[in-house]
């Protein structure tokens, strides 16, 4: 297992802030035979980065906005056997997401939250196959789905230890 | 294993409850954080163990460290949780299950755990709940720090455990005005 997290930013005023998430993990398990023999078989291989872009930035004191955009990208590797007639399945996915959220506070007993939300996942794999010259041979199926969300929110504190919170999505 | 440490109440501010900052005690949802200095008094490596301490939270392993570990959120389906990293979802694949088992407690601040049904704030997956965890934002005065080292551990089942750990973290704050750059990075190496 290999890990690595960063996160970097930048304020040029006390106002702003930019700055991206970045990560990347590398995971290849299996099933030792003996333990006399730590190499594994019945691998699974799972790569992944990401990288998220983000703004906070606070014009006034009463009003934040928070945008992320992000983009990852996972890889598998599942090969279950090693005899060299079946061949690992492979799949892949890649995400794209985009998350804006804004907060108001008018009053020091009220925040209104509200954004929007936009997820596209693009999946696909290739079946196991027989490494042959002829019959069944490698498959690629795909598909993707999106999301798209908007909500708000009303956060009231009218008295100390008492909050009230209603939000609403679509 | 004890459960985690709490946080006075005045003090502590989560965000995942509202998406935004607000004292714990006040949250309207049930949560439960295990910050930093958890990872650090109990030397927890993955966040699938720091999990485990939770109330209303079931981590399965199928296996050593390194096999598909997935958590329950109150008795509900592993894709029912939701998982965010700083914000950002990062459940995987189409069904959107979440596997912990590559997840490591590095550079990590706290994990905001909240029970119960969130999908308003975060999407049709936080059915049963949401995961949030929050990586170390630099702040304080400029530091560098850089450690390296090799451990081996070996136990009486002859099963030998290597870990190789490389961690650079260095904060750069600038001292102009107004100019703050803030970088941290830690990478990890477990066989």
């Amino acid at each position: 297992l290999t890990n690595a997290i960063a996160d970097i930013g930048w304020s040029p005023d006390t106002t702003l802030r930019i700055g991206t998430l970045i990560t990347y993990s590398l995971a290849d398990t299996g099933n030792p035979n003996t333990i006399f023999d730590p190499k594994p078989l019945d691998n699974f291989l799972t790569e992944r980065w990401l990288i998220g872009p983000h703004i906070d930035w606070q014009p006034v004191e009463w009003w934040d906005h928070h945008l992320i955009v992000s983009y990852d990208h996972e890889r598998q590797l599942n090969d279950p056997n090693q005899d060299g007639f079946v061949g690992p399945t492979r799949a892949l996915f890649e995400r794209t997401q985009v998350d804006y959220q804004n907060d108001l506070r008018p009053t020091s007993w009220l925040t209104i939250t509200s954004g929007f939300f936009y997820s596209r996942l693009n999946a696909g794999q290739e079946r196991p196959f027989i490494s042959q010259d002829f019959g069944p041979q490698p498959r690629f199926v795909s598909d993707h789905t999106e999301e798209t969300g908007v909500f708000a929110q009303l956060t009231l504190k009218p008295i100390a230890k008492v909050c009230f919170s209603l939000a609403v999505a679509d | 294993m004890s459960s985690p440490t709490p946080a006075p109440e005045s003090e502590a501010i989560v965000i995942t409850g509202t998406r935004t900052d607000i004292p714990l005690d006040q949250s309207p949802a049930s949560i439960s954080v295990v910050t930093s200095q958890d990872f650090e008094e109990k030397q927890i490596e993955r966040v699938a163990d720091a999990l485990r301490e939770v109330p209303g939270l079931s981590v399965v392993q199928t296996g050593t460290a390194g096999q598909l570990t997935s958590v329950f959120t109150r008795g509900l389906r592993s894709e029912h949780t939701q998982v965010l990293l700083d914000g950002i979802p990062i459940n995987q694949g189409l069904a959107g299950l979440m596997n912990f088992a590559d997840f490591t407690t590095d550079d990590l601040d706290r994990v905001e755990v909240v029970r119960g049904p969130q999908s308003t704030l975060y999407g049709p997956r936080a059915l049963a709940g949401a995961i949030q965890i929050f990586t170390k934002r630099g702040e304080g005065d400029p530091t560098f720090t850089l450690t390296a080292g090799r451990r081996i551990l070996r136990d009486l089942s002859r099963s030998i455990r290597k870990r190789r750990e490389v961690s650079i973290s260095w904060i750069i704050r600038s001292a102009s005005a107004g100019s703050t750059p803030i970088m941290r990075a830690r990478i990890i190496n477990i066989d």
